[in-house]
C-alpha cells in the first residue's frame, strides 16, 4: 500500500483560517463548575492537539513544500511551480524520466552503489545522507534520487537482482537508505530489514539510516508486515538491544505491529501475544538496563489492546502461577510466562520513564473500564480484584520507590480522565496510533508533574499514604463510588437504596471536590474525610465497599505488600 | 418556595446544558469538512484528521455527560423541594 501525498494550496489556506477560528472558539469556552471539569479537560486537550499537531503542519505546508519530509526532495521544483499556479500537488509519482543509471547493467549498477556507499562511509563529517541531500551536496542532491529510482525499478522487475541485493545488504546499506527516496516494493524492505538489524553495526551512521528508512517504509505501508518482522525472535532481540536507533521510529514500528496490525485483523492477535512471549524470554537475559527506549514505549502503547486479556490471565493465585492467555474468554491460548518472568518483562519495559508512565496510564484506563463494565454486578462478579492483580504485577516489576510513585501518579491521573474506552482493540478503532500517543502524552505531562509534586512534598502526615498500593487502592475505591453515585438505577441491586438523597448529595459533592482538586484530595485529606463520612454515617455504602475490598489481592494492594521472590 | 440549594442546583444544571450546547455547536465539531482529501493527503494529514475524530468522539461523550449531570442536578433539586414541602412549618 502506498499513500499518495499532496495538498491543494488554496484549500490549505482556508483550512488554516478554520483551524485558527476553532482554536479561538475553544479558548473562549469556560466553566468553573467542578461537574464540568472532565468536559473542560477534553476541550483543552482538543485545542492543544490543534495547536500542536494541526497548526505546525499547516504552517509547514504554507511555508514550503515540506509536508512530507520523507518524500523525494527532487520534487521541490515541481512543487514551487504547482503552487504558483494553485494546482493540486501530488508527490506520488517520484520517478525521474531518465537517468544515466538506467543504461547500466546490473554489475555496473552495483559498482555505482558501492562507490556511492564508499564515499559516504569515509567519515568525512558531512552528516547523514538525508542531510547531504537537503544541503545540496554534489551527487547526493542531484544524482542519488536517480540511483534510488533505478534500484527500485531493478528490484521490482529482476528477482535475481533483488535477492542478490538482499543477500549483500550488510555490505550495501545504501540500498536500504534508497528505500526512503524511491518507490521500492514492500517485500524488499521486509526482506532487507533482518540482515541490517542483525548485523549490529550501530556505530555506522549509514547503517542506522538504512534501518530507519526500511522500518519507516514497513510501518507506513503495512502494519501486518511489521508484526511479521516482530515475530522473528532475532529481529526482536536486535531491536531490543539497538544502540542508536531513532526512538520515535522504533516506537511507531512496534506499535504498528503490536497494535495497528491486530486492530486491522483480529486473527493476528495470536501473533501479537507471540511477540510478547518472546519479549518475556528476552527480558530474562541481558537487559538489566531495559529494552531500547522506542521498543519499550511501543510495547507500552500497545498494552491498551492487551491489558484486559493479560489481567484475566494473571489468575487468582499469585505465587508463581503461569500466566495463561485466553482470547475472548475462550480456551487457553498458551502461557505468556510465569508470574515472575512477566513481572520482569514489564519491569524491563518500564525502565524507561516514558514507558513507565504509559503503563501507568494503561492501568488507570483499565481501572475505569473494568468498573464501568461491571456496573451493578460489581459485587457479584470477580473483576475489581483483577485491577489489584495487574497493579501488583506491574509494581513487582519495579525496583525503586520513585518509579512506583510515578507509575501510581500516572495511573491515578489517567483514571480521573475516564479513558476506559481506550482499552481493547475493537472498541478503540476510532483511536489512531497517534491518538494513543497524544492522549498518553497529555496524561503523561500531568502525571509526571503530579508525581514530582508528590515526591517533593514527601508524606505530609500519617493520614496520607502515597505508596503505589495505597494510591491504586484509593483509585479503585473512588471509581467504584463514582460509578455507584452516578447510577441511581443500580442502587437497589447494590443494596444502597436506603442511602438518603442528602447523603448522596454529600458524597457527590466530596467526589467532585476530589476530582477537581487532586492535590487537595491528598494534601488536605479530602479522601480521608470521605472515608470517615462513609464509615461513620453511611453504613450501606460502607458495607458495599467492604464486600469486595476484603478480597485477598485488594488487601495486599492496600497494605502495599510486596511478595517475596521464590 | 424552593430552597437556596435547589435553586443553585437548577442554575448549575442550566449552565451545564448551555456548556453542552456550546461545545456541540463549536467549529471544531465540523472542522473535518475542511480537511478532506480534496485539501490534503498523506500520512501526516491522515493522522491529524484521525486525531480530530478522536477528540470529537471525546467531546460528544462529554456533552452527553454534561447533560446527564444536569439531569441529576435537576432531580436532586426536585427531591430537595419535595423534602422541604413535606416538613410542615419549615421556612424555606
Amino acid at each position: 500500500m502506498s499513500i499518495e501525498t499532496g495538498y491543494q494550496p488554496k484549500r490549505v489556506d482556508a483550512l488554516n483560517w478554520h483551524a485558527r477560528a476553532a482554536i479561538g472558539e475553544l479558548l473562549s469556552i469556560h466553566s468553573s463548575d467542578p461537574a464540568a471539569a472532565p468536559a473542560m479537560r477534553v476541550v483543552v486537550l482538543t485545542r492543544r492537539n490543534l495547536e500542536d499537531q494541526w497548526l505546525p503542519l499547516i504552517m509547514a505546508i504554507r511555508a514550503s513544500n515540506a509536508m512530507v519530509t520523507w518524500s523525494s526532495s527532487v520534487l521541490s521544483g515541481l512543487a514551487d511551480l504547482a503552487e504558483r499556479f494553485g494546482q493540486w500537488l501530488t508527490f506520488a509519482d517520484s520517478t525521474s524520466p531518465a537517468s544515466r543509471f538506467a543504461t547500466l547493467n546490473n554489475e555496473d549498477l552495483m559498482h555505482e552503489l558501492y562507490v556511492a556507499g564508499h564515499l559516504n562511509t569515509r567519515g568525512d563529517g558531512k552528516g547523514s545522507i538525508a542531510e547531504r541531500i537537503d544541503g545540496g551536496a554534489p551527487f547526493w542532491s542531484d544524482e542519488f534520487a536517480d540511483l534510488a529510482a533505478e534500484l527500485a525499478v531493478r528490484v521490482a522487475i529482476d528477482e535475481r537482482f533483488a535477492l542478490r541485493l538482499i543477500d549483500e545488504i550488510d555490505q550495501h546499506p545504501l540500498a536500504a537508505v534508497a528505500i526512503g527516496h524511491a518507490d521500492f516494493p514492500l517485500a524488499f524492505s521486509q526482506a532487507a530489514l533482518p540482515g541490517l538489524l542483525e548485523s549490529g553495526r550501530w556505530w555506522s551512521g549509514v547503517h542506522v539510516e538504512a534501518i530507519e528508512n526500511a522500518m519507516l517504509h514497513v510501518l507506513t505501508a503495512s502494519p501486518a508486515a511489521a508484526l511479521d518482522l516482530l515475530g522473528d525472535s532475532a529481529v526482536l532481540a536486535a531491536l531490543a538491544g539497538a544502540k542508536t536507533l531513532d526512538p520515535t521510529i522504533a516506537r511507531d514500528f512496534v506499535r504498528a505491529g503490536l497494535y495497528d496490525a491486530i486492530e486491522a485483523d483480529r486473527a493476528r492477535l495470536i501473533d501479537g501475544w507471540g511477540v510478547l512471549e518472546n519479549l518475556t524470554v528476552l527480558a530474562d537475559g541481558e537487559f538489566d538496563d531495559g529494552f531500547h527506549r522506542g521498543l519499550a514505549q511501543g510495547v507500552a502503547d500497545s498494552m491498551f489492546g492487551y491489558v484486559a486479556t493479560l489481567a484475566y490471565g494473571i489468575g487468582a493465585g499469585i505465587d508463581n502461577d503461569a500466566i495463561r492467555i485466553h482470547i475472548d474468554s475462550g480456551d487457553s491460548l498458551g502461557v505468556l510466562g510465569d508470574r515472575d518472568a512477566v513481572a520482569n518483562l514489564f519491569g524491563t519495559v518500564m525502565r524507561g520513564a516514558d514507558a513507565r508512565v504509559t503503563m501507568g496510564v494503561v492501568l488507570g484506563a483499565y481501572t475505569d473500564r473494568v468498573i464501568n463494565d461491571l456496573g451493578a454486578t460489581i459485587v457479584d462478579r470477580t473483576g475489581v480484584e483483577s485491577i489489584a492483580r495487574l497493579g501488583l504485577l506491574l509494581r513487582d516489576g519495579l525496583n525503586d520507590e520513585q518509579a512506583e510513585l510515578t507509575l501510581a501518579a500516572a495511573a491515578e491521573t489517567a483514571r480521573r480522565q475516564r479513558i476506559g474506552d481506550l482499552i481493547g482493540f475493537g472498541a478503540g478503532s476510532w483511536m489512531s496510533a497517534s491518538g494513543v500517543g497524544v492522549v498518553t502524552r497529555t496524561v503523561v505531562s500531568q502525571a509526571v508533574s503530579s508525581a514530582m509534586d508528590l515526591g517533593s512534598k514527601g508524606a505530609p502526615d500519617d493520614i496520607v499514604d502515597m505508596s503505589f498500593g495505597s494510591t491504586t487502592y484509593r483509585g479503585i475505591q473512588l471509581s467504584v463510588l463514582r460509578y455507584v453515585h452516578d447510577h441511581p438505577d443500580a442502587h437497589a441491586d447494590l443494596a444502597v437504596d436506603r442511602v438518603s438523597p442528602e447523603q448522596w448529595a454529600e458524597v457527590g459533592r466530596r467526589l467532585d471536590a476530589i476530582a477537581s482538586k487532586p492535590d487537595g484530595a491528598i494534601g488536605e485529606g479530602l479522601i480521608h474525610d470521605l472515608d470517615n463520612l462513609i464509615a461513620n454515617s453511611i453504613p450501606a455504602l460502607d458495607s458495599l465497599w467492604k464486600q469486595f475490598a476484603g478480597n485477598g489481592d485488594m488487601t495486599r494492594l492496600k497494605e502495599n505488600g510486596r511478595r517475596t521472590k521464590s | 418556595m424552593p430552597g437556596h440549594q435547589a435553586i443553585e442546583l437548577r442554575l448549575r444544571a442550566q449552565r451545564l446544558h448551555q456548556l453542552a450546547s456550546r461545545i456541540e455547536a463549536s467549529l471544531v465539531m465540523s472542522l473535518e469538512r475542511h480537511a478532506g482529501t480534496n485539501t490534503w493527503r498523506g500520512r501526516r494529514p491522515l493522522l491529524c484528521v484521525n486525531l480530530l475524530r478522536h477528540n470529537q468522539a471525546q467531546l460528544h461523550a462529554e456533552v452527553d455527560g454534561l447533560r446527564w449531570q444536569a439531569y441529576l442536578f435537576d432531580q436532586r433539586a426536585a427531591r430537595l423541594d419535595l423534602a422541604a414541602a413535606l416538613q410542615p412549618g419549615r421556612a424555606s
